[in-house]
């Protein structure tokens, strides 16, 4: 019983770094992708500036309800699946 | 330095290969001809056997019970599992049913005069002179000595690996292109103006001891 416990907390804390790690990584890339969306609008104040950055600020608001944002919770559910899925296949096959 | 890092390069390669040559599944068409437990000494092999926490009884004299599936390969040659539960951590197969893999087993032994083939699961390594088995993960009846089933676990875990590996190089790359190298970049500005700004200080200095100088000597 410890040990399955033990497997839980582990799988648990694998999990959540992976999450913030592509949470975080998702989050960089629309940044990216709206400051060169403010570069495409605006060429001649192309470049690093306040505008910008307000720009970008405002558009990220509503990010973490876009459906990409959501598929990471993915991550917290897939390894569980192929878990059940490599019992399934060893022990009930 | 560079030798050494060649080296220290070989070593990480040679370890990753043996990491992933023990720990992925892989098949072998076999013939069984025996099943049974034996009281087996286990010392300094350790590693290559259950962990103690899995169900495995262990005596006061450090021997465990340990269930084995002598095998004869298509070339005549004999091959021995070991059959363990795996338990909940490492390796990550969560096997508990070795009870049921020995009666199947045994339920499948053939003789050389009328043998009956099976392809045979398993992870691990037989390494005869340190009495390392590989432990048998499930038993597939096949048509005869030349059928040998394609590995479809072995090559996903592969590919799911090579996909996470490719994802952690990109988030490297963003996270160096987005945060890394504008720092590096502000950092190298701040010198530049610090500099600029000792430059200019020491040009004035400069000038106002040679005005003191030139009033010294009276021009």
């Amino acid at each position: 019983m410890i040990a399955f416990l033990r497997l839980i907390g582990m799988v648990l804390i694998v999990e959540l770094i992976f999450y913030a790690l592509i949470w975080i990584y998702i989050r960089s890339l629309r940044r990216e992708e709206l400051e060169k969306e403010w570069d495409r609008r605006h060429p001649e104040r192309a470049g690093p500036s306040p505008e910008r950055a307000e720009f970008v600020r405002r558009s990220m608001v509503g990010f973490s309800k876009t459906l990409r944002a959501r598929l990471v919770g993915l991550v917290l559910v897939l390894p569980v699946v192929a878990i059940v899925v490599i019992i399934v296949i060893v022990n009930y096959n | 330095m560079r030798w050494f890092l060649t080296v220290l390069g070989v070593i990480f390669g040679i370890a990753v290969f043996s990491f992933l040559d023990y720990t992925l599944p892989s098949k072998q068409t076999v013939r069984i001809t025996n099943t049974y437990n034996r009281l087996t000494d286990i010392g300094a092999n350790a590693f290559f056997y259950a962990s103690p926490d899995t169900g495995t009884v262990q005596n006061a004299q450090g021997q465990r019970d340990v269930r084995f599936i002598d095998t004869v390969r298509p070339n005549g040659k004999p091959y021995v599992y070991r059959n363990e539960d795996t338990g909940w951590i490492w390796p990550p197969y969560f096997k508990y049913d070795s009870s049921n893999l020995h009666a199947q087993a045994t339920d499948l032994r053939s003789t050389a005069a009328n043998p009956e083939w099976v392809s045979v699961t398993s992870y691990g390594w037989r390494i005869a002179w340190l009495s390392v088995y590989p432990n048998a993960i499930s038993i597939k009846p096949v048509a005869g000595p030349e059928v040998k089933p394609f590995n479809w676990a072995a090559q996903i875990i592969l590919l799911i690996l090579g996909a996470l590996l490719f994802l952690l190089w990109r988030m490297w790359n963003q996270f160096r292109e987005r945060t890394i190298d504008p720092a590096v970049r502000s950092a190298d500005a701040a010198w530049d103006r610090l500099d600029a700004r000792a430059d200019a200080a020491r040009d004035r200095a400069r000038g106002r001891m040679r005005r003191w100088w030139d009033g010294l000597r009276g021009r």
